[in-house]
């Protein structure tokens, strides 16, 4: 099995994998980098390069420490 | 955060699975492929298959990078920072994949200056603290993986780092469905799309699977409840003779995708002609190199690259496995001479690969249930 990555706010998963993306809130925006939460309440630091409009509170996804998209929290459940 | 745990609520997924049974038409066998291997790691991990009726096969996609590689491309990049005397950066999945003469691992234990880096952006900030050395990422992955790749090199330029290189082995997705279309021995009735892809790409390039070739594409998170919706939705659109594409996590996934990551992907990489698939052959414009304007940080043009090509051992069955025309156990060595251990096969190695996640899991479980 290939070598599980922690840390940065990365759960369990393959980091080559392509699919291996976690959501994290923002907590702080410098520049093009942002402290970021996972859900775990683990912090890091990521680039926001892809997301410039990033702000405190919203959630991002990231892969390998660089956000790739924003992500909206949802209240419906499709069943 | 709602975003994970409501989509583990057993409810929701109990309820789900009835949905599916109910929409399955029992006289009817349906082959589904699940194209990224972080979607066939979740069918095992949370035991899907088991709350699916029998005429529901989920046939594992291509989608796992380190497992479509081909040993060859292992050997060029240990090649080059064996002639050049230079850093070898790669993911920690990379690191046991077997090349020709052992893994990255293996050669850093025969005194080889051998690195795991969490980002390529790590890998940049090493050749920045080391200016005396030469740092190379070995870089991989589909466009997930893409635009951190993108960025770093972006970064270097802008940075003026000179000692620091790009190994590009960045593939892409859409070419490799194709492919699996093409086979001849290939008969899927639906794709369950990839989710983190996708949140790059968009939802836009799958369209000529549903209007040409008039099968349903769902792209799906990667939860449990996330999968179970993603198959409701497939059968729906089987019911009732649509073929479409629909985004099931488009919480996460936009349907005209990431357009900073895809700017800087076109910025810094080009299409290749063609490359080698581990199990598929060649597939022409599926992978990517550097643009010649980011030249200086392409380890392709800086170092002479052997160009190594490597058989897989005659009797690993990558190849079917990864088209779907063979279940992980029954490849001949699948358990006995590979296993995660001792991995002869690519798909063995990675986490995500059909035949690892499948020993994990489901095998781990048959044993079990035996006992």
């Amino acid at each position: 099995m290939g070598v599980e990555v922690h840390g940065r706010g990365e759960t369990k998963g393959c980091g080559s994998c392509s699919d291996a993306a976690v959501p994290v809130r923002v907590l702080e925006v410098n520049g093009s980098q942002a402290v970021v939460e996972d859900r775990f309440g683990r912090r890091s630091e990521v680039a926001v390069d892809f997301v410039p409009e990033a702000r405190p509170g919203d959630v991002l996804l990231t892969h390998l420490g660089v956000a790739i998209g924003q992500a909206r929290e949802t209240h419906e459940i499709r069943g | 955060m709602k975003y994970v745990d409501e989509f583990r609520y057993p409810h929701f997924i109990t309820r789900a699975a009835a949905e599916i049974r109910r929409l399955a038409e029992p006289s009817r066998h349906y082959r589904i492929m699940e194209v990224c291997g972080g979607h066939t790691h979740a069918i095992y991990r949370f035991g899907l298959k088991d709350l699916l009726p029998s005429n529901i096969e989920l046939v594992h996609g291509p989608g796992c990078p380190v497992c479509v590689l081909p040993m060859g491309r292992i050997d060029d990049g240990l090649a080059i920072t064996e002639q050049s005397g230079a850093v070898f950066t790669a993911f920690g999945d990379m690191m046991r994949v077997p090349g020709t003469h052992g893994s990255p691992f293996e050669s850093k234990a025969r005194g080889r200056d051998v690195r795991v880096v969490y980002s390529p952006l790590d890998a940049l900030k090493l050749a920045q603290t080391n200016p005396d050395k030469h740092i190379m990422f070995f870089a991989i992955g589909f466009e997930t993986t893409a635009p951190s790749t993108a960025l770093t090199l972006m970064r270097a330029r802008a940075g003026g780092v000179r000692n620091f290189s790009v190994f590009c082995n960045h593939v892409t997705i859409i070419p490799a469905i194709r492919a699996i279309l093409d086979s001849p021995d290939m008969r899927l009735d639906a794709f369950i799309g990839p989710g983190h892809v996708s949140t790059v790409i968009g939802c836009r390039p799958y369209q000529w699977i549903a209007k040409t070739e008039n099968k349903p594409i769902v792209i799906s998170g990667f939860e449990p409840l996330d999968l179970l919706q993603s198959i409701v939705m497939i059968l729906r659109q089987l019911r009732e003779g649509r073929a479409e594409v629909e985004n099931q996590y488009d919480r996460v996934v936009p349907w005209e995708g990431n357009r900073a990551a895809l700017k800087a992907m076109a910025e810094v990489f080009q299409l290749r002609p063609y490359f080698e698939w581990r199990g598929l052959g060649f597939i022409s414009q599926s992978a990517l190199s550097i643009h010649e304007a980011y030249a200086d940080w392409d380890a392709e043009r800086l170092f002479q690259v052997p160009g190594v090509r490597v058989t897989d051992p005659k009797a690993a069955q990558c190849g079917e496995v990864l088209k779907g025309v063979l279940r992980p156990h029954q490849c001949k060595l699948f358990g006995r001479e590979c296993t995660p251990e001792q991995p002869v096969g690519a798909l063995m190695v990675s986490s995500e690969g059909a035949c690892a996640a499948y020993h994990s899991y489901a095998h781990r479980k048959a044993a079990t249930s035996w006992s």
